[in-house]
């Protein structure tokens, strides 16, 4: 259930569940504060969420949970966000994979090349964005 | 409940506590005390890896500290208002760079407030000793 009506309203609460209700968002984050924050207030939400430290586990998430949404930090360590979008526009089952990148870097630059790698939208907070994801979720490019 | 403390309401955010409160999960450890105990336990560490980045004159490894103590902070309602936001940022430039000490002992004092103001939270009780932060050298 991926529309306006049904984004996190499944009621799955955290549990890693396969019912068609639960969305499942992947949160990319090495700042563990922050990821857990998110987490939690998704999990309030109704998403089904998992978590990855950096890009390249994320991407072995990917294969293995097969999330609905990638929520990622920029600066990350390892493989960093622009990265991580760019890997996973590469794959076939990425193409359409809703990417919301999260960053504190305001320039333009860093801006035009988030959406250049495929995300779909840009946040400068993570709490901001975890709050207005049921009411306003996204879709794929 | 967060009342003040030595750095008072105006540093942190008590709504956003509160919100995190409301988030409580009945059956589930308490979660207000799990994320300010991870945030304190955290920074504690991203200290100590800024003391040493700026003593090795690593301005990436800097700008990559900030950036993170500047996501952590506000996720609970702190918000950082201290130089960390706009002087850690761009943080390239070697000019730039002979600031860094200054800056980060002003971080470290207003660090030692917002653990105090926690660490009474999480105790319950009103009493925490602020410790004098040492000034790290660059070399």
């Amino acid at each position: 259930m991926k529309g306006a009506q049904g984004w996190g309203k499944g009621g799955c609460h955290g549990e890693r569940s396969r019912d068609a209700r639960c969305a499942v968002i992947l949160v990319v984050d090495d700042e563990i504060t922050a990821r857990l924050v998110t987490r939690e207030v998704l999990i309030n939400a109704g998403f089904s969420v998992e978590e990855a430290e950096d890009g390249d586990a994320a991407l072995r998430a990917i294969d293995d949970v097969k999330p609905d949404i990638v929520i990622a930090d920029v600066m990350m360590p390892i493989m960093d966000g622009f990265t991580l979008c760019k890997e996973i526009r590469r794959r076939p089952d990425g193409r359409l994979l809703p990417v919301l990148m999260v960053t504190g870097l305001d320039d333009v630059a860093s801006i035009h090349r988030a959406y250049e790698v495929g995300a779909n939208r840009l946040h400068r907070e993570t709490l901001q964005l975890a709050r207005a994801l049921p009411e306003n979720p996204p879709y794929g490019p | 409940m967060i009342a003040g403390g030595p750095l008072g309401p105006a540093y942190i955010d008590i709504t956003v506590l509160d919100g995190l409160r409301s988030l409580q999960r009945e059956g589930f450890p308490d979660l207000v005390a799990k994320i300010l105990t991870t945030y304190l336990t955290e920074t504690s560490k991203t200290l100590v890896t800024l003391s040493k980045a700026v003593q090795d004159r690593n301005a990436q490894e800097i700008q990559f500290v900030a950036h993170n103590s500047n996501r952590a902070a506000p996720a609970w309602g702190h918000s950082v208002s201290l130089p960390s936001s706009d002087n850690l940022k761009p943080w390239e430039g070697k000019a730039k760079i002979d600031t860094v000490p200054e800056v980060i002992s002003e971080i470290m004092a207003e660090y030692e407030g917002v653990r105090c103001t926690l660490e009474i939270e999480l105790a319950g009780r009103g009493d925490c000793v602020i410790a004098e932060p040492s000034r790290p050298v660059t070399q």
